[in-house]
């Protein structure tokens, strides 16, 4: 009994170690880890150019390298790196994709479908449009902090997105909804590059505006912020704001922010209802006057309220009047409450969007102002 | 002294486990998109009817196999046509179900292994499981229940912070009819399917209530695959959701806890193979108790290999691509139904007619 025992556990592990796994096993070191890749027009007769960075496992540092290939579909051109180098591409770390802005323009479905439907790489990739010539340039500057130049891209913009709020970083499931629905748009985060010192470095730069596919305007960082306003993904940020003078004197730092958006059709016309409700810290105070009293805090409150609605107002028309494309997902909001009507008037919505009403309402309170009570003083 | 009776607690999770076999395929319905919910909860109400059916068939005959029942109803000749019939739906279901697991792998983990030895391997535990008795399986499933509802619950929970609650909105927007069109293919995938769990019924105690054993995993199991259809299209959105094959899966690859605990959709694709190996299993044991029935086979064993054999190269061939698989949808109910409504409807109706009308002669072939 002990020796039948004895042999069962032997063939028990025996099979964990032979029968589990996959058939085609793949070590480590036989693969190439790509962190992410740049998509340009071809050069060379194709009609892609791709520029993969990669991840050379075998050095105790890991250190970038560069790979270009050309194909003519997105998968093409990634198998036809197997012929210039001894490893083979791995897509399952992959955090990111750039784009470059002239193939973003032409449509961007054809370059979305190889990492949706692939099994390797990962739904919660980015997207970015490279504000530069080319996508691959921006792979080519040197990172300031990690060793990967895709990685650094990518923490900045979630740190950017987390902290500064002038990115909006979509994740691929995401931009796969928006591209899909009749209500929404689509809108990718921009990267540019920018001078830091005499050494040339990557920088976040707002986001692009799609029409179906096909990008068709941008967006500054400050517009990027109120969008993100709008679409309720505020989660921090500063607010400027200039109280009693022409130039910002008082900063905001934004705690918390709610949006509610609120659609009402009233005689089958359609108007939308936003309210913004943010709670701030009054973190800096330039100007010479004291405000740290309940008026002063009132009136900063107020001033600020109607800057962010200035601003929410002006973005509004700009994109109403610029590109009519509803990146704010109005209609999506309305088909989710009035599905009846939007059900008529789905095919007229890029016609009703132009000429949409928005009423604003905001909010802005300031819950502390700090460790100070008072305004840096200047003696006489 | 082993013990060969399968408890209350061990049938519901079997029921249980055989029901969420298919989950692979419910994450998300293309019809009734955010309403995907409401078409399970229809579904799970269409079925009480046939919850009551089946109860009352294993009432009227404790501790008797399906197949017994059929013959001692409907006579040797016509009973073992009947059976026929069963044992053909088993193996169908049983090789659609080793199939769409196999085919659950191979698209997503195993890209290059082949499927046939993903067949042999599932085929292999199944029969070794099965050649030691049917409780077994009962024993297994309740083990197998606890990882199942822990990896939807925990998965639903740190998915969360990645849910837009607005993806649900316009809420119960469906024109009822196309709801009740849905619901009914949802009755007969998966919940209908458990007509091939009742032989299993034989091996338990005549002191359960099989009425009480099949509700509480119906309540179980509605829960479980409502939670999940609204944590896929929570996270991932309609659009989204309806792009891909395994809903599920996609969702699960989003979320993360941290840096640190990423790729949880090994979760659930473990728990989903799983429980399609509870199904399959389900599947070989009563196309293999059937065809002994039929054919007189010596033995349980050579049966069950049979059986095994069988369904193991009907999986090879039963469809050539995953877009069949799916096809093969809103034509189902007709042929399912005639298994899981008309012929244990018949085998009532013939059974209680026949109990008034000679009621000592079939209790005493009962007794017996």
């Amino acid at each position: 009994m002990r020796v039948l025992k004895s042999i069962c556990i032997l063939v028990l592990v025996l099979c964990m170690l032979c029968f589990t796994g996959c058939w085609n096993y793949r070590e480590l070191d036989n693969l190439s880890m790509v962190s992410g890749f740049a998509i340009d027009k071809g050069q060379e007769g194709h009609k892609y150019h791709l520029t993969f960075e990669l991840l050379n496992l075998v050095e105790d540092k890991p250190k970038p390298k560069l790979l270009e290939s050309e194909g003519d579909t997105i998968f093409d051109a990634i198998r036809n790196a197997v012929s210039k180098t001894q490893k083979k591409l791995f897509f399952s770390h992959c955090k990111a994709v750039i784009i470059s802005k002239e193939l973003a323009e032409e449509g961007i479905r054809p370059l979305i479908d190889f990492c949706l439907s692939d099994a390797e790489p990962r739904l919660s990739i980015n997207y970015l449009i490279s504000n530069e010539k080319t996508a691959a340039e921006i792979l080519k500057i040197k990172p300031i902090t990690d060793s990967l130049q895709i990685i650094e891209v990518w923490k900045t913009m979630q740190l950017d997105a987390s902290q500064l709020s002038k990115t909006y970083a979509v994740r691929l499931y995401q931009a796969t909804d928006m591209l899909a629905s009749n209500g929404i748009s689509l809108v990718l985060p921009c990267i540019k590059i920018n001078k830091n010192g005499d050494v040339p470095i990557t920088e976040l730069n707002g986001t692009a505006i799609f029409k179906k596919d096909k990008m068709i305007a941008h967006l500054t960082p400050d517009e990027t912020k109120t969008l993100l306003f709008i679409k309720n993904q505020i989660t921090g940020g500063l607010l400027l704001v200039n109280v009693d003078s022409i130039e910002p004197n008082i900063t905001l730092e934004i705690g918390d922010n709610r949006t509610k958006i609120n659609p009402v059709i009233k005689n089958e016309i359609p108007s939308i209802d936003i309210a913004m409700d943010t709670r701030v810290t009054l973190a800096e105070n330039t100007s010479d006057s004291d405000y740290y009293n309940p008026e002063g805090i009132r009136k900063v409150e107020k001033i600020a309220s109607e800057t962010l609605k200035n601003d929410t107002n002006k973005l509004i028309k700009k994109v109403q009047n610029e590109c009519a494309s509803d990146i704010f997902g109005f209609g999506d909001t309305i088909h989710q409450n009035y599905p009846d009507w939007w059900k008529a008037n789905e095919k007229n919505w890029d016609k009703t969007f132009r000429s949409l009403k928005c009423n604003v309402s905001v909010n802005i309170e300031i819950k502390s102002t700090s460790v100070t009570k008072s305004y840096v003083k200047v003696g006489e | 002294m082993l013990n060969h009776t399968i408890t209350a607690k061990q049938a519901q999770c079997l029921i249980s486990m055989f029901w969420l076999g298919t989950m692979i395929l419910l994450g998300y319905n293309k019809t009734l998109k955010q309403d995907s919910w409401a078409g399970i909860l229809l579904a799970a109400i269409l079925f009480l009817p046939l919850l009551f059916l089946y109860a009352r068939i294993i009432r009227l005959f404790p501790c008797q196999d399906f197949f017994s029942i059929m013959i001692k109803v409907f006579g040797n000749v016509l009973g073992k046509i009947f059976s026929a019939a069963m044992v053909f739906y088993s193996i169908h279901l049983g090789s659609l179900v080793l199939k769409h697991s196999t085919q659950f792998i191979t698209d997503l983990n195993l890209t290059a292994t082949p499927q046939a030895l993903i067949f042999l391997f599932l085929s292999l535990i199944a029969l070794w499981s099965l050649v030691h008795g049917p409780e077994n399986l009962g024993r297994l499933s309740k083990f197998a229940y606890v990882v199942l509802i822990g990896a939807v619950i925990v998965t639903t929970l740190m998915g969360c912070k990645d849910m837009n609650f607005d993806n649900l909105k316009p809420v119960l927007n469906t024109n009822y009819k196309v709801l009740l069109g849905q619901s009914v293919i949802l009755l007969t995938v998966p919940f209908g399917e458990s007509v091939i769990c009742l032989p299993f019924f034989a091996a338990v105690s005549s002191l359960v209530n099989p009425l009480k054993v099949f509700l509480k995993a119906l309540a179980v199991t509605t829960g479980l695959m409502i939670l999940a259809n609204l944590r896929n299209v929570l996270i991932l959105g309609t659009e989204t959701a309806d792009m891909y094959y395994y809903p599920a899966y996609q969702a699960i690859s989003i979320v993360s806890l941290g840096d640190f605990f990423t790729r949880m959709e090994i979760l659930i694709g473990l728990s989903l193979v799983l429980a399609g190996f509870f199904k399959f299993a389900t599947c070989v044991y009563t196309a293999s108790l059937g065809l002994r029935k039929i054919i007189n086979f010596p033995t349980p064993q050579s049966a069950i290999v049979q059986s095994i054999l069988v369904i193991f190269t009907l999986a090879t061939m039963v469809y050539s691509n995953t877009i069949e698989m799916l096809d093969f949808f809103p034509y189902y109910p007709y042929y399912a139904m005639s298994f899981q409504l008309i012929l244990p409807l018949a085998i009532l109706i013939t059974a209680e007619i026949k109990m008034r009308k000679k009621k000592p002669e079939i209790a005493q072939s009962i007794t017996n």
